[in-house]
């Protein structure tokens, strides 16, 4: 008789490694030196007996606690929220975090602008904008293989940096399962190229993936290191595309060449179903009057609003960033109050709490290892003191480091752990303030090395699979997805490095 | 690649002998013939008391006329006593008057367990092979004694015992509409309208089933995905995403409402595959191949009433 796999026993070994790669963890942090300042970090440790050895048990289970998230963000994507709770639960039981530094670390302020731009995205849908860009493309005269191809990844590339990763992937796959069903193609080329551009693309600005939101309110960039007066100051909108958009669209451009090579077959069949079908004069959809123009002048209105964060909350006198959360905010109330009939499905539909709750958590255990010293650890261990770091050396690093983490584990939570760990080395050495765009394109780049890199990757093949019962076979993606992932890290690097030289100027 | 199941357990001894042959009967109602056909039964096996089941005979009669073929009628009934399945067959010179006017040379009584699902479709997979033989039914009614009759139905070849399963292909009946892969989407829609039917299937030349056609996958076409994004559709009140379509139906390929991921069973796999392949790919028809070739479909109504029905 063939051998059956038994899911409840797969289900078991997968909590066994799991527990276990957490007490290994665990073990590895009662390694870490003493802090000498231990009393210092948790004041409530000056009374005990022996702070540093106190102290040691709150790394110890910080970084059990988050080994054990990884681990289940890997292995278990619907229990992984659970296991945060449980995690964080722990973390408050042991007195590694307090309530109110809990409820503080959650970065409620990031929660609210991803609440924010959801409802936006939710009212846009209704109003059919994404309809009409769909309808708009489908319907274009004289479309070829290579212009669809271009088409579809620039839409991708491009609209992820507008709406987030996931509605934008949503959105896309859309098209491309319209036009890989209209025309009987095979859909995972297309898919594939969708995702990967899709991953780039959410480089492009602030709202474009989580981490980048993250990353821009959390960053400490120093514009002028070594000038007088000169502090770290978090990164705005406006940074971003001047920073990061360029990189974007270079290694946009970078990964359609190599996609364009590599599913040439695939693009060259779509070129001749195409040409077949304009021969005989038929579209690839119905073609319908979209009301699609208020839909593009709240969008239009809502990214200049956001946009222009930065000068306003100069002329207002606000903190850093304030705007860029309370503009999503304003926006969606707007929504909210004008379209009343459908705010609660705003809410309940539109917004994706599971993952933000997963945010809220890992938010908070990424503050518990920085809170216990663990991550300053790490930071010395990779530019110690004392010593001139070297960006040739630090920049690929962190990209490699983050790109690769990346492609197996949620990027959101290599980059909460590893942001202060950037501050740490950027508050040392000022001019390696371009490590802050390191860490986002190693993070979003290195989402295309695997199937389960990023969330986009997860909903693609989950979508993928519901439509054909299509599986992209991990190797499949990684033969591809290795390239696009080097590639794009290697161009991101090497315009890194002229950030460099523009901030020692 | 067809993998049969297990031999399931098979009849030990053919589903009767000559003592329940009525052979040229001069009764010429249906009700006298199943009632002494009953009798027959009854006397092989005690637990079955006549009365009630003639009387479930009859309401099964009554509710659908059993006819097999021309001049073969096959009535039958389920019974709670029966642990077994029990056949009686009469043959009649003159016909025997059955309720729908038809009359009947051959009667073939089929009685079931209650709770034996595919008893009955055994049973007549079983007689609709001897009755391939298109002079069956005159060399039944041809012999003089009932042991000829017994000798007749177990000659040569022919299996005494009833089949291990029922094959797909006992179940299915010829499809009600086909449509070529050459054909435009408005002979689908047109096939649809006439018919009524949601699934037509497609065929090549070489009548290959190359897929199903739907009204869904039309509806789709119309409609699709990211259409029904929208809020509310009522602002197309004149029906405008379909006028696309409506333009363009004769010249739209068929292959654009082609679904190949269809439920399709050979002929030859035993009929619960049928059921599996309905219930994976949600849906009411099940097409039956011969190869490649279509051969016939099955309806998951008919399915039923032949599984919890017959």
């Amino acid at each position: 008789m063939a051998k059956t796999s038994n899911p409840a026993r797969l289900v078991r070994f997968q909590f066994a490694g799991m527990f276990l790669a957490a007490l290994v963890a665990g073990w590895l942090a009662s390694l870490l030196p003493a802090p000498a300042d231990a009393a210092a970090v948790y004041p409530d440790l000056a009374a005990a007996a022996s702070p540093a050895r106190l102290l040691t048990i709150r790394q110890i289970a910080a970084v059990s606690v988050f080994t054990l998230i990884i681990c289940a963000t890997l292995m278990f994507e619907e229990r992984r929220l659970g296991v945060a709770f449980i995690g964080i639960s722990a973390l408050l039981a042991l007195k590694v975090l307090t309530l109110s530094e809990f409820v503080h670390s959650t970065e409620l302020h990031i929660i609210l602008l991803l609440v924010g731009m959801m409802t936006l995205v939710g009212a846009l849908k209704d109003m059919g904008f994404f309809t009409w860009i769909i309808q708009t493309i489908i319907n274009a005269k004289k479309m070829t293989g290579l212009k669809f191809v271009a088409i579809l990844m620039l839409l991708s590339g491009i609209m992820p940096g507008i709406v987030d990763e996931v509605t934008s992937i949503v959105f896309v796959l859309a098209l491309v399962f319209q036009v890989c069903d209209t025309l009987k193609l095979r859909p995972t080329p297309f898919v594939l190229m969708s995702v990967m551009a899709t991953n780039v693309g959410s480089t492009g600005t602030m709202l474009g993936n989580p981490v980048g939101i993250l990353i821009g309110t959390k960053a400490e960039y120093h514009w002028n290191p070594g000038a007088a007066g000169d502090a770290g100051v978090p990164l705005s909108f406006g940074d971003f595309i001047v920073h990061a958009t360029p990189i974007m669209f270079l290694s946009l451009l970078a990964i359609f060449l190599v996609l364009l090579v590599y599913y040439r077959k695939d693009i060259k069949l779509l070129d001749e179903r195409l040409a077949e079908r304009r021969a005989s004069h038929i579209g690839l959809g119905p073609m319908v009057e979209i009301p699609y123009k208020r839909g593009l002048a709240i969008l239009l209105g809502a990214l200049a609003f956001i946009a222009s964060h930065h000068p306003l909350e100069h002329a207002l006198g606000l903190e850093p960033n304030t705007m860029l959360v309370a503009a999503p905010l304003a926006i969606a109330g707007l929504l909210m109050v004008f379209r009343s009939h459908r705010a609660r499905h705003y809410v309940e539909s539109s917004i994706e709490w599971w993952s933000l709750l997963f945010f809220m958590m890992l938010f908070a255990v990424s503050f518990a290892l920085e809170h216990c010293g663990v991550t300053d650890v790490i930071a010395d261990e990779i530019a110690p003191d004392g010593a001139a770091p070297s960006k040739f050396l630090l920049t690929p690093l962190i990209v490699a480091i983050t790109a690769v983490g990346s492609a197996f584990v949620d990027n959101i939570v290599f980059v909460s752990t590893f942001i202060p760990i950037i501050k740490k080395i950027v508050a040392g050495s000022p001019e390696m303030s371009p490590l802050w765009w390191a860490l986002l394109f190693g993070a979003c780049f290195g989402g295309n090395i695997t199937a389960i890199g990023s969330t986009a990757n997860l909903v693609a093949i989950s979508m993928l699979g519901k439509k054909y019962s299509i599986k992209v076979a991990f190797l499949e993606w990684l033969k591809v997805g290795l390239v696009v992932g080097l590639v794009s890290c290697a161009v991101a690097t090497g315009v890194i490095f002229c950030y460099y030289k523009t901030s020692a100027a | 690649m067809s993998s049969k199941p297990p031999p399931a357990e098979r009849e030990a001894a053919p589903v009767f002998s000559e003592k329940e042959v009525l052979c040229r009967t001069d009764l010429a109602d249906a009700e006298s013939v199943l009632g002494a056909l009953v009798r027959l039964v009854a006397a092989r096996e005690p637990a079955v008391d006549p009365d009630a089941a003639l009387e479930a005979v009859l309401a099964r009669e009554a509710a659908a006329p059993t006819f097999l073929a021309p001049g073969v009628a096959m009535p039958h009934a389920r019974l709670e006593a029966l642990e077994r399945t029990c056949v009686a067959v009469a043959t009649s010179r003159d016909g025997v008057l059955f309720p729908g006017g038809e009359k009947a040379r051959l009667a073939i009584l089929v009685l079931t367990p209650a709770h034996a699902p595919g008893a009955y479709l055994r049973v007549a997979a079983s007689m609709a092979r001897r009755l391939e033989s298109p002079s069956f039914v005159d060399e039944a009614v041809a012999q003089e004694t009932a042991a000829g009759v017994f000798a007749l139905f177990h000659r040569g070849d022919r299996d005494p015992r009833l089949p291990p399963y029922v094959c797909a292909a006992d179940m299915m009946a010829s499809p009600k509409a086909v449509l070529r892969e050459t054909n435009s989407v408005k002979d689908a829609i047109d096939l649809v309208v006439r018919t009524g039917l949601s699934d037509i299937p497609v065929v090549d030349k070489e009548g290959d089933l190359v897929g199903v056609a739907s009204a869904q996958a039309i509806l789709g076409v119309c409609l699709p995905d990211y259409l029904l994004w929208m809020e509310d559709l009522s602002r197309f009140s004149s029906f405008e995403p379909f006028e696309t379509l409506l333009r363009k139906e004769s010249s739209t390929w068929l292959a654009d409402i082609t679904d190949d991921d269809c439920a399709v069973v050979a002929a030859d796999r035993p009929a619960i595959a049928v059921a599996e392949a309905m219930a994976r790919h949600k849906t009411n028809v099940c097409y039956v191949t011969d190869g490649a070739r279509l051969v016939g479909a099955v309806t998951l109504p008919r399915f039923l009433h032949n599984v919890f029905r017959d």
